[in-house]
């Protein structure tokens, strides 16, 4: 093929695909509206760390963990900002994470680092932590014993 | 072995042969480039060790399920079935990745009129891709500057998948990479390509400079990929038969086919743990030789070509990832009135010192005519790539080739820019 009719080959190609993709990606929609895209956006701008120095050392083993297996895909100060305090919610998160195709987490990896997220909450997000579990009315009292259960001195705030 | 009978013309044919079989392995050595697509990465807002292992270009398994899909993210809902993510791109913008290289590098061995050291300008690459719609999906590699300073349409293909996350049927066409795995041609993380699955021959044959299973080609592929996910863990299926236009006379893509009938590959894969895979190819082709009879004595001559082999990698302690291929294959040409058996090997080991930064060693084999004694090409290739960020490379890499006891050896300290 010549280098000229190569080019003219190209460009039109360029132009017929993405042409075409333009119409189509109007019609598919976004799969991230504008306002979670500026939600992640803020949030992958913030604290990029956690001062665990003060941690229990199994707390300091499941931020290295978090630290190692959150920051595959996305920022990790995704997770360190998220607005996410309950057990539950982290339970939720984490579950989906695991099931994501060669996610790379085992059963262990998840306990570990739900175990070390929940804490975190309760003693860097209490104010978060505190709103969230006075909005609960029937599961307040099994997301305290769940915070319990792994900060045995958090205290209903 | 199968040499075949050979005519004359073969035997004087050879040592000509070996240098043709000499520049190509050469020419195999030559810096290749990036495939690495940081706009899939903008677009879907990851990261790119979503998609690679242990570094661009080379896909990890959810990488080539994206690809395979019409990149359509592999992804899971809340009861963890697989589901595929689509993000279409707008504009070229959002879609396309300009990858440039820039190189130094000293060679042992040059062509008349050259210098041993020089900088190179590498190829500039456009790369565009994108799911359109809820089946389709599209992409383009052109190349606005090659080595050479010429313009190259690389690829431009059209794919349509159909059915359900877990068992997809997938038909595309264009001018289409075949090869479905892509660790050893496109997903290398070494400057230099292997031997055995490149896409420059090694194997002249008679006037015919010989067939390259790395090459892009104009055809069409048709497939089925079957994934099963569970508890975040997948195993993917690939099956996948293609007709191709194949080669012309000078070895290059042929545009239109240039004999009665197409070439046909025919590729298995299996895509097992986050990373490793295992596959086989069988690939049956033709070409004609001086159509218009302008050789002695004159064609047209036809040539007809078998590749087949197996490959697969397995990643060890989360670091180290071993690949290797086996390609053997067999050319029958009426120009030479006989058989030439080829068979080439390669064993690659990247190592990941951290994170970003990447040492590999290579180990090449190839027998370009195992009917000839003495011809056999054996390669070393030691390379090391640190990833600055998203979107700069820098490498290091030693190649030693040793041809038909021949030594020669070549330097490359290569910069690599990818947006």
């Amino acid at each position: 093929m010549s280098h000229a009719r190569t080019k003219t080959v190209g460009v039109v190609s360029f132009l017929v695909a993405f042409g075409w993709a333009a119409l189509a990606g109007q019609a598919a929609g976004e799969a991230q509206s504008p306002e979670l895209k500026a939600h992640l956006a803020k949030l992958d701008a913030g604290a990029k760390t956690i001062d665990v120095s003060k941690y229990p050392d199994e707390q300091k083993a499941g931020y290295k963990l978090f630290a190692k297996k959150c920051s595959k895909c996305h920022t990790i100060a995704r997770p360190i900002n998220s607005d996410f305090v309950l057990p539950a919610q982290w339970e939720r998160y984490i579950k989906r994470m695991m099931y994501k195709p060669n996610s790379q987490m085992n059963d262990q990896d998840g306990k570990t680092i739900y175990k070390f997220l929940v804490y975190d909450a309760s003693v860097r997000k209490t104010e978060a932590l505190r709103k969230a579990l006075h909005e609960l009315t029937d599961e307040r009292a099994a997301a305290v014993d769940k915070i319990k259960a792994v900060n045995p001195s958090f205290t209903m705030p | 072995m199968d040499s075949g009978t050979r005519s004359p013309r073969r035997q004087p044919a050879i040592s000509y042969s070996l240098a043709l079989a000499g520049l190509a392995a050469l020419a195999a050595f030559l810096p290749g480039r990036a495939d690495a697509i940081p706009a899939y990465a903008r677009r879907y807002d990851t990261k790119c060790e979503t998609c690679h292992f242990p570094m661009p270009p080379r896909l990890n398994n959810t990488g080539i399920l994206f690809r395979r899909s019409g990149f359509r993210l592999p992804d899971a809902d809340d009861k963890g079935n697989l589901t595929l993510n689509a993000v279409p791109a707008h504009s070229i913008g959002e879609a396309a990745s300009v990858v440039a290289n820039f190189a130094g590098r000293f060679d042992q061995v040059v062509n008349p009129g050259e210098s041993k050291s020089t900088m190179e300008f590498g190829e500039v690459v456009l790369l565009a891709g994108t799911a359109v719609g809820e089946h389709l999906s599209a992409q383009t590699t052109f190349i606005p500057h090659t080595e050479e300073g010429t313009v190259e349409l690389e690829g431009a293909e059209f794919q349509a998948n159909y059915g359900k996350p877990g068992g997809q049927w997938s038909i595309r066409g264009g001018l289409i990479e075949p090869n479905l795995w892509q660790k050893g041609t496109h997903g290398t993380i070494t400057l230099a390509g292997n031997l055995a699955l490149s896409d420059a021959s090694s194997v002249p044959v008679g006037s015919f400079p010989g067939f390259a299973i790395g090459h892009n080609q104009v055809g069409m592929e048709g497939g089925y990929t079957y994934t099963r996910l569970h508890n975040g863990k997948s195993c993917t299926t690939m099956l996948s038969a293609a007709v191709l236009n194949g080669v012309d006379e000078t070895g290059d893509p042929a545009s239109r086919n240039t004999t009665d009938g197409a070439d046909v590959y025919f590729q298995a894969i299996q895509l097992f743990g986050a990373r490793n895979t295992a596959g086989a190819f069988y690939y049956k082709g033709r070409t004609l030789i001086d159509p218009l009879g302008l050789l002695l004595p004159p064609g047209p001559f036809r040539d007809h070509f078998s590749r087949y082999g197996v490959m697969g990698n397995y990643v060890f302690l989360d670091r180290l990832d071993l690949e290797a291929a086996f390609a053997d294959g067999k050319d029958h040409s009426d120009e030479i009135n006989g058989n030439v058996v080829s068979r080439g090997a390669f064993a690659q080991a990247d190592f990941q010192i951290r994170d970003r930064w990447v040492a590999d060693y290579r180990r090449d084999y190839y027998d370009p005519d195992r009917g000839v004694g003495d011809d056999l090409i054996r390669a070393h290739t030691v390379s090391t790539t640190y990833q600055a960020d998203d979107n700069l490379f820098f490498t290091v890499e030693y190649n030693q080739i040793n041809e038909a006891g021949t030594l020669s050896h070549g330097f490359i300290g290569n910069v690599r820019f990818v947006y």
